[in-house]
């Protein structure tokens, strides 16, 4: 399948017909409404509460988001100009804004119990123009994401990626930015797999991400950071003598000039000397 | 757009972020119209302490309505009271629930004001220039 992220930037592609076209599509509302039920399974929000949504398109989210129970109030943001005229048209409850993720969120520090973005943030990968940088951009909008939610609050990403490098530039971006982060595949290894970026923000009841999937049922959880705890446990830390052993094995390997291993190799010199 | 959504909006250029005239922005020409909502007293006494109190008097003034100057305070509700307050206000207007009458009055008050109000068109500015 061709990706419309391959082909324009995202608020020239979403065009007055493109807009038409994409909401009016039984498909894709149907693909929009599952995704966003499960995004909003995984945000887990007892009480009504007031969500933003990035890249909210034509508010196929949003109506979700509305119509649910607890009926959530909403806040849209998205690029593309005919998108947001298509909302308005469709009349939606949330409040619409036009904007570029990528510059930021305008929004104050803790305004939102939670955020969910679905099929959108990829396009931030997109290096449009000359000069335009994706890491800047992601790390631009994951931070200004983190300031703008609450304590104890989640967001859900939902997105396709290019590649796993794609996949992996995002999830860094997210982890830098101080979210807790994880991948949820929902079935995975066929062509419909779905990805979705789960962030939690601090606070008591979101120490471990995988609490998020606790209480779902048919969820594995691979833990991938007690590999890599792991793996920086085995490697020789700088300055000890194994890591001095290791420089010098590998200068041998070079060929280089290297003086014979002794009982005294890496010690520290006596003070008197 | 919400009045309650213009109290968290603040300037998205990276260079004034930090500065104090960022927030909160400014109505110009703003023409007003009012949409019905459901009325829910559980996300309002849940935005409460988030609300920037001061910022909402500015805009309330500027679009011609007077708040109070202090913001007013309000129980924390739970989940039981506010389905409750729902309940009855739909049917008969029993104030027996978990909601004082005076909550009450201050919480539509506010739905009135955060969630009914709608600026329709009209230019947003910082530094009312």
């Amino acid at each position: 399948m061709s990706r419309p992220e391959d082909n324009l930037p995202p608020d020239l592609f979403y065009n007055d017909t493109e807009s038409r076209k994409y909401t009016t599509s039984s498909r894709i509302q149907n693909i929009q409404a599952s995704m966003t039920n499960r995004a909003l399974e995984l945000l887990g929000l007892e009480t009504p509460s007031l969500i933003l949504d990035i890249g909210c398109g034509s508010g196929l989210s949003g109506e979700i988001l509305s119509d649910g129970d607890p009926a959530h109030t909403w806040i849209g943001m998205d690029i593309s100009p005919s998108m947001l005229a298509v909302a308005l048209d469709r009349e939606v409850d949330g409040d619409l804004l036009l904007g570029d993720m990528g510059q930021g969120l305008p929004f104050r520090a803790g305004t939102f119990d939670a955020a969910i973005s679905i099929s959108a943030i990829q396009w931030l990968c997109n290096e449009d123009e000359k000069g335009v940088d994706p890491k800047t951009r992601l790390s631009r909008f994951f931070d200004s994401l983190y300031a703008c939610l609450k304590r104890d609050g989640k967001a859900v990403c939902q997105f396709y990626p290019r590649d796993e490098k794609q996949r992996d530039m995002i999830c860094s971006a997210a982890i830098k930015a101080g979210f807790g982060a994880g991948l949820l595949e929902d079935d995975p290894e066929t062509k419909n797999k779905k990805l979705y970026l789960v962030l939690t923000v601090g606070g008591e009841g979101n120490k471990d991400i995988t609490g998020v999937v606790k209480n779902m049922d048919g969820v594995d959880v691979y833990d991938n950071r007690k590999k890599l705890l792991a793996k920086a446990k085995g490697e020789a830390k700088h300055g000890t003598k194994a890591w001095i052993m290791k420089k010098k094995e590998m200068d041998r390997r070079k060929g280089k000039v290297v003086k014979s291993d002794s009982k005294y190799t890496g010690r520290k010199r006596n003070i008197k000397f | 757009m919400k009045l309650l959504t213009a109290n968290f909006i603040s300037c998205a250029v990276k260079a004034c972020k930090s500065s104090s005239l960022s927030f909160p922005l400014h109505f110009k020409d703003a023409e007003l119209a009012s949409k019905s909502v459901p009325y829910n007293p559980l996300l309002l006494s849940n935005l409460l302490p988030r609300l920037d109190w001061p910022a909402l008097v500015t805009s309330s003034k500027e679009l011609g309505f007077t708040l109070p100057d202090t913001k007013p305070e309000l129980p924390r509700l739970s989940a039981t009271a506010a389905a409750a307050a729902t309940t009855t206000s739909d049917g008969d207007m029993n104030m027996d629930s978990g909601v004082g009458e005076e909550d009450e009055k201050t919480l539509r008050m506010l739905h009135k004001v955060l969630m009914e109000t709608e600026v329709v068109e009209g230019k947003m500015s910082k530094n009312n220039l």
